[in-house]
């Protein structure tokens, strides 16, 4: 007979075990520890699925940038910092273009109160914007 | 310099022989002056460039006897009809008429005629000194012709030019002109000779001796040189024109003797300042100027003829005796164009040394006269001379003294001459001896007369002494200009020691521990020459004495080190050494492949941002359909793709100012094209809210 059970769907699933008290006891916490963890990401998944997909395209975009950054630093960790400038450039053009967008998704946001005034084509033009200033001192810093 | 030049011995011998030649170089006119008047003068199709240089070519082969040189008449006479015929200046009159009596063109005496009525007439409306000057002169031609020219109001001219006179005897070219001028001196004598001998009738004498004391005065004023020449020179003031000593010189030697030709009596000029102008005439030389040359010419002629006196011109043929040779002192005495001279004595009054001018070492020679080469001679052997530069002072005494009147010796005449010989250098010897040890030193023997190969060796703690004397062929002790003792080096280092020498003895100390730094402690062997050199000595010599090896501590750390020698004086030109560029090692490149790997793998970021975007389900159905809107869209992305596609050649190959313009046209595109979409964009989206 199972000694635990949730009963619901998108909790956790009951467990059958045929050990004794005290060992089900422990198995059932770490079951636990391990059954809330799924529970905690199936509910931030939801809650993501139910932000709007521009945002969701930010996110994603954001994700791409440190992506490509990290892999530049690997790359700089296997071959040496020489050209120290190029690295540097291709990094903080990859971090600085995340930051932008980091705010673009700020501003965009109609849940943040805070900008409920700026139009989201306004907070776009800053980015696209600033993103251009950004790109022409990489580009010259780039060498 | 890249190389030593030989400082001793015969060229320091032919310096001194120019520089005494300079001050005796007065010759008379000889050979050189006639090959250089036919080098100067010379026609060009058949004539001369003018009237003036024709004139002077004339006059030139005139007086040096090469008249049928060239003929120029063909071409030179109608241009003296055409002048004497129209109505010209009284210059250019002047001109053609002198031009024509060297060249005597077949010209009708009724010209002539005509051209005397109307210089006659124009001379009584002259009153500048030029004007008075060519009229006169060209009657004066015109009389030579044959037409009798009678000047009437004679006295009147004669009044009108003197009125020009200053009180030193110099004149104006006119009134208004109050500068006075030598040279205009000599233009108004000259014209005044000319009036008087065109006159009727004889002028008055007390005029004639005004212009004579005129003339003193004017002599007053003459300058001299130190070798005795003499010559006029003007003042330079202002704008005037100034004529250099020649032309005004030569101005007034015409002028002067043009006058004394005429009048009667003699002018109170001493003889000897004409021998000092004749000087001042032939220390020119042979000029390399046409219009220098016929001035020097036309003047040594105006003297050889003068009725004053003739000056006679002492010259010496050589100043630059050997006493070894047994040269003899030779003379000659000549008129200014080398005629014969009247019989004279040369005498040598006193020989002073240069360093003893008050106590003469001879006085009173006379020379003897070798009739055959017409030279006066002195044989200086007897004479114990010894070598060295000499003052010398001749006189010339005529031997009849009647030529006094007609002849100028030039009184005392200063000569420079320069007696050289075999200096004998003996008693020389050489040694090498310890500090301490000064007096019990052994020298070697050296012979002077030839190299010597004396071998010695020496450390810095001990001394070199060379001693040796220089003897003149009389015996007395010899101090040459130059004595140098040079040490050499085998890499060719030299230092050369001038040596002093106290009561005529040479006793040289070279003491090696002073040295040591100068050497630049380079121990080895060094090979002695010594050197001496004079202009008196003819045989000035280089001698090696031999070599000495020396033996020098080493050279401390910061001592100077010898200077380079140059291997070839044209080495300098030689290609350099190559430089090698010391380079940044470069740094370690990673291998291609890893490089690649991460290239790939720096798209898959990309490429994974794509798939998320085609999961996400994004579309373009936002685009606006409208065509303006859907135009500023597109060029909205258009140029956010050109600007990112100028950050590309940016980065190959543009630079940042050019960028910089491209990008801000871009930019103001831009901006209003964004505007229009996001502005668009933004209203679709509240009317969307609205709705």
């Amino acid at each position: 007979m199972p000694l635990f059970y949730p009963g619901d769907d998108k909790g956790w699933r009951g467990q059958n075990t045929e050990d004794g008290f005290c060992g089900n006891q422990l198995s059932g916490m770490a079951k636990s520890n391990t059954n809330d963890a799924k529970v905690l990401i199936r509910s931030l998944r939801s809650a993501y699925a139910a932000t709007p997909i521009s945002l969701k395209i930010i996110d994603l975009y954001v994700v791409y940038t440190i992506t490509s950054a990290v892999i530049q630093v690997v790359y700089m960790g296997i071959v040496g910092s020489f050209p120290f400038n190029s690295f540097l450039s291709g990094v903080l053009s990859c971090v600085g273009t995340a930051v932008l967008a980091v705010c673009l998704r700020i501003q965009v946001n109609k849940e943040n109160k805070e900008f409920k005034d700026l139009p989201p084509e306004r907070a776009f033009a800053d980015f696209v914007l600033c993103n251009l200033v950004l790109h022409l001192v990489i580009m010259n810093f780039l060498g | 310099m890249a190389w030593k030049l030989p400082f001793f011995g015969f060229p320091g011998l032919i310096c001194a022989c120019l520089s005494i030649s300079v001050a005796s170089v007065i010759r008379p006119v000889s050979d050189t002056h006639r090959s250089a008047a036919l080098e100067l003068f010379v026609p060009v199709d058949g004539s001369f460039r003018s009237l003036e240089e024709a004139y002077q070519a004339l006059r030139t082969f005139q007086i040096l006897g090469l008249e049928r040189t060239y003929d120029i008449s063909h071409a030179t006479c109608p241009i003296i009809s055409e002048i004497l015929g129209s109505s010209s200046k009284p210059e250019d009159l002047f001109h053609a008429l002198r031009v024509n009596s060297i060249l005597g063109c077949q010209i009708g005496t009724q010209i002539f005629e005509d051209v005397a009525l109307r210089l006659l007439v124009g001379i009584k409306e002259a009153n500048s000194l030029m004007e008075f000057y060519y009229s006169v002169l060209s009657l004066l031609y015109i009389k030579q012709q044959g037409s009798s020219i009678v000047l009437l109001d004679a006295d009147v001219i004669f009044d009108s030019i003197k009125a020009h006179v200053q009180s030193d005897g110099r004149y104006r070219y006119d009134s208004d002109n109050a500068e006075p001028s030598t040279h205009a001196a000599g233009i108004a004598l000259e014209t005044l000779a000319g009036v008087l001998s065109l006159a009727d009738s004889h002028m008055d004498q007390s005029k004639i001796e005004v212009v004579k004391n005129d003339i003193v005065k004017l002599f007053d004023s003459i300058k001299s040189y130190d070798d005795g020449t003499l010559y006029f020179d003007e003042k330079r003031i202002g704008d005037t024109e100034y004529r250099a000593p020649l032309a005004t010189t030569a101005s007034v030697v015409h002028g002067v003797t043009a006058f004394a030709a005429i009048v009667s009596g003699k002018l109170k000029i001493n003889g000897d300042k004409l021998v000092g102008l004749a000087k001042f005439f032939l220390s020119i030389g042979v000029p390399g100027r046409t219009n220098d040359i016929y001035i020097q010419l036309d003047s040594l002629s105006c003297l050889e003829n003068n009725r004053i006196s003739i000056p006679l011109i002492l010259s010496f043929p050589a100043a630059v005796l050997s006493l070894s040779s047994k040269d003899h002192l030779k003379a000659d005495v000549m008129t200014v164009f080398g005629s014969a001279a009247p019989p004279l004595t040369v005498n040598l009054l006193q020989v002073f040394g240069l360093d003893s001018e008050d106590i003469p070492i001879l006085e009173n020679k006379e020379l003897q006269f070798d009739p055959e080469n017409s030279i006066h001679y002195l044989d200086l052997l007897p004479l114990k001379v010894d070598v060295g530069k000499y003052i010398l002072f001749f006189e010339i005494s005529l031997h009849d003294p009647d030529h006094l009147n007609i002849y100028a010796t030039g009184g005392r005449i200063k000569a420079f001459f320069f007696f050289t010989g075999i200096i004998k250098a003996d008693k020389a010897a050489v040694g090498i001896f310890d500090t301490d040890a000064e007096n019990a030193v052994t020298l070697q023997k050296l012979d002077l007369s030839r190299d010597n190969t004396v071998s010695l060796a020496a450390n810095h703690l001990k001394k070199m002494r060379l001693n040796f004397q220089l003897l003149t062929p009389l015996g007395r002790t010899f101090k040459p200009h130059q004595v140098f003792l040079k040490l050499r080096h085998e890499s060719k280092v030299e230092h050369i020691f001038a040596l002093e020498s106290s009561a005529g003895k040479y006793k040289v100390l070279l003491d090696f521990l002073g040295l040591v730094e100068k050497f630049y402690y380079l121990s080895g062997r060094y090979d002695i020459e010594l050197a001496v050199g004079d202009a008196a000595m003819e045989n000035s010599f280089l001698r090696a004495i031999g070599h000495i090896d020396l033996d020098l501590p080493g050279s401390p750390e910061k001592a100077a080190c010898s200077p380079p020698q140059p291997i070839d004086p044209y080495s300098r030109y030689a290609p350099k050494q190559e430089i090698s560029h010391i380079f940044r090692a470069p740094e370690k490149r990673p291998p291609q492949e890893l490089s690649f790997a991460f290239l790939v793998l720096t798209f898959l970021p990309l490429v994974g941002f794509l798939i998320g975007l085609l999961h996400l389900g994004v579309n373009l159905k936002g685009f606006p359909s409208s065509s303006v809107p859907a135009f500023c869209s597109i060029l909205f992305h258009g140029g956010i793709g050109a600007i990112l596609l100028i950050y590309v050649f940016f980065w190959l190959k543009l630079d940042l100012s050019t960028t910089l313009e491209a990008l801000g046209l871009l930019g103001v595109f831009l901006i209003f094209v964004g505007h229009r979409t996001l502005s668009h964009h933004a209203s679709t989206s509240t009317k969307l809210k609205t709705t």
